[in-house]
């Protein structure tokens, strides 16, 4: 874990620690000899793997637009020679660092992006030559498929972006096509073991974080875009479940994360529980769902509704393995975000039975409880970005219902200013103990 | 894992990544090459593919079977055989759709699209032309100043082998599209 803006952050702090006697001079250069020289050239390498790998993106994405043009004079002979030389050549490149031994980030991101692109301008260029039909669907699918391998093989980060993305692209195209998008779960299933294992080496790499958001964005756009074949509402629970165990898979795993950046699961869990509970603040998140109102004909696919109900039933089991746990750990805050998955269930049940009123009331009071939580939780540890991010929350709440409601310019007005005020104290009084912390 | 696995897995994985192309490239030039051709009756409109750039869609006047020729029901998205057979104007036409292969005569595998009373849609296994992107446009304002309702004249050329067609050239009046819009450049 030990990079340049670590070092750089301890060359800072010790001759303060010194100076208000905490570490004695012995003791700092124990300390500066234990995590011993900066890594030399860090940002360099850094530069030039984006370098490489921008320009490798640059050159795949020109080779496939160069063909998308379609060249009238072009025989098929020759249409056959140009759809494989490039993909021939990136092979070869990716083969020659491979045999070569060169296993630094730069050779196998570049070649793995270059191999992964030239492939997806043959199978583009070979569709265009022979008129194959098809949507986009068939199209992400085998490319992505014959992708995947160059992720195990040269552990390259950027063909597992690659995949992620086009299995979520997959899943949209295919359920508009087919009613359904049943293949997504075992698609995903086929790329866990080499994030699980990114994040095992090290959770907090680079490749970790990007591969993690990467993950929780495609996951939670995939479901929304594979769900619902039958049953209106069933998404209010699957997401109910799924923010709940980003948010506590994020705070058992990676809370020792260095910055929220560095924690995409419990930070996407974070921001989707508040906009979720937010959401169903509002009545028309419960209009219309329930059992009572079942969907029939196309593209309502009720062969394959099963799905729904079997990740709705994954993703609770996961949620309440990980609010058990976090109830053992006491970790009260993780309690009031882990909330969410059961009162998603109760909120929807209720508003099946068509008493969402009841639904709306919980998600009032369980903002406000958020709201708070995350507030004192700011407020205790210190964290300003908390602080504001808890006032943000209970900000949004009332906001909304003076939106919501019919209360005057004055009385809004006055929340408005009062809500201000409370922000600003809570800034300069926590600026202020961080300022007396340091002095 | 050791490194010649990893040699050898390397090895595999490139020789499937250029088979998967090349082996789409040979099925198709066996057809071409093998195939009975068919001239499907069309009207061609012009969209766009991120990744294989603008193409001419067909409609396809042989994409809806009167219910007489169809054997069975279907749902949606099933599997069917349209077995082919050409009108008195020498156009394709689909004269039986069956869940069976069958075991004469020229037939397409097909999907059912969607069934009302009088007839079966049904998607053919063509529906695009791929065009150079600045003629694709020109193909399709082509077309519209040249069809009338007495004179319709534009048709895919297919060649059609065991279930699997591939198309040959997209005709407007009776010439191949790329000749007949040089044409076009030519004239004053």
């Amino acid at each position: 874990m030990s990079n340049a803006g670590h070092h750089r952050w301890l060359d800072q702090e010790l001759p303060g620690l010194i100076q208000s006697g905490v570490l004695t001079a012995d003791a700092a250069q124990r300390l500066r000899d234990h995590y011993g020289p900066p890594p030399a050239g860090a940002a360099r390498r850094a530069a030039i793997i984006v370098c490489a790998v921008l320009g490798a993106t640059l050159i795949g994405g020109g080779i496939i637009l160069l063909f998308a043009h379609n060249w009238r004079g072009l025989s098929r002979p020759m249409r056959t020679v140009l759809a494989l030389a490039p993909l021939l050549c990136a092979q070869a490149f990716a083969g020659w660092a491979f045999l070569q031994g060169r296993t630094a980030t730069v050779w196998r991101e570049t070649s793995g992006i270059l191999v992964s692109l030239t492939l997806a301008a043959a199978i583009a260029l070979v569709g265009q030559t022979y008129h194959i039909p098809g949507n986009l669907a068939d199209f992400l699918l085998t490319w992505t498929l014959l992708t995947l391998p160059l992720v195990y093989l040269l552990g390259a980060t950027l063909p597992a972006l690659i995949y992620l993305i086009g299995i979520t692209s997959w899943a949209g195209y295919a359920q508009n096509l087919n009613g359904h998008a049943a293949w997504f779960p075992l698609l995903l299933a086929l790329i866990l073991p080499w994030i699980i294992h990114t994040v095992r080496r090290d959770p907090y790499s680079s490749r970790a974080t990007f591969q993690g958001w990467t993950l929780v964005l495609c996951l939670t756009i995939a479901l929304g875009l594979s769900l619902e074949k039958i049953l209106p509402g069933l998404w209010i629970m699957v997401y109910g479940c799924l923010f709940t165990a980003f948010t506590l898979a994020g705070r058992h795993w990676m809370r020792d994360a260095p910055s929220t950046w560095r924690n995409p699961f419990g930070s996407a869990g974070v921001l989707g529980t508040v906009a979720l509970a937010l959401l169903f603040t509002y009545e028309f998140g419960w209009d219309d769902v329930g059992w009572r109102y079942w969907r029939h004909g196309w593209p309502y696919e009720s062969r394959t509704a099963w799905l729904d109900y079997t990740i709705l039933t994954g993703l609770a089991t996961g949620a309440a393995t990980l609010i058990v746990h976090t109830i053992s750990r006491r970790d009260l805050l993780g309690i009031t975000f882990g909330a969410l998955a059961p009162l998603t269930i109760i909120g929807y049940a209720l508003a099946a039975s068509d008493i969402e009123g009841v639904s709306l009331l919980l998600f009032n009071a369980y903002l406000l409880v958020l709201g708070i939580a995350i507030t004192t939780h700011g407020v205790r540890t210190g964290r300003t970005g908390v602080v504001n991010g808890g006032l943000l929350t209970l900000s949004a709440l009332i906001v909304a219902r003076f939106f919501d409601e019919d209360f005057s310019f004055v009385v809004r007005g006055i929340a408005f200013i009062v809500i201000g005020i409370v922000f600003l104290t809570a800034n300069i009084v926590l600026a202020r103990r961080a300022r007396g912390g340091a002095a | 894992m050791t490194q010649p696995l990893r040699v050898f897995l390397f090895i595999l994985l490139a020789a499937v990544q250029i088979g998967v192309p090349l082996s789409m490239i040979m099925q198709r030039e066996h057809t071409l090459r093998d195939g009975t051709l068919y001239k499907f009756r069309t009207a061609p409109v012009d969209p766009y593919d991120a990744f294989r750039g603008r193409y001419v869609a067909l409609r396809l006047d042989a994409s809806s079977v009167p219910s007489s020729a169809v054997a069975g029901t279907y749902a949606r998205q099933q599997p069917a055989y349209a077995g082919l057979g050409t009108d008195s104007n020498g156009f394709a036409e689909v004269t039986a759709l069956c869940a069976e292969r069958p075991e004469t005569g020229d037939y397409l595998r097909v999907r059912v699209n969607y069934v009302n009373a009088n007839e079966t849609w049904i998607t053919l296994p063509f529906d695009r032309f791929y065009m150079d992107e600045h003629d694709a446009p020109r193909a399709e304002r082509a077309y519209w100043q040249n069809s009338t309702r007495t004179n319709l004249n534009t048709y895919v050329a297919v060649r059609v082998r065991a279930g699997a067609g591939v198309i040959e050239n997209l005709i407007i009046d009776d010439l191949p599209v790329a000749e007949y819009l040089n044409q076009q450049d030519q004239s004053p």
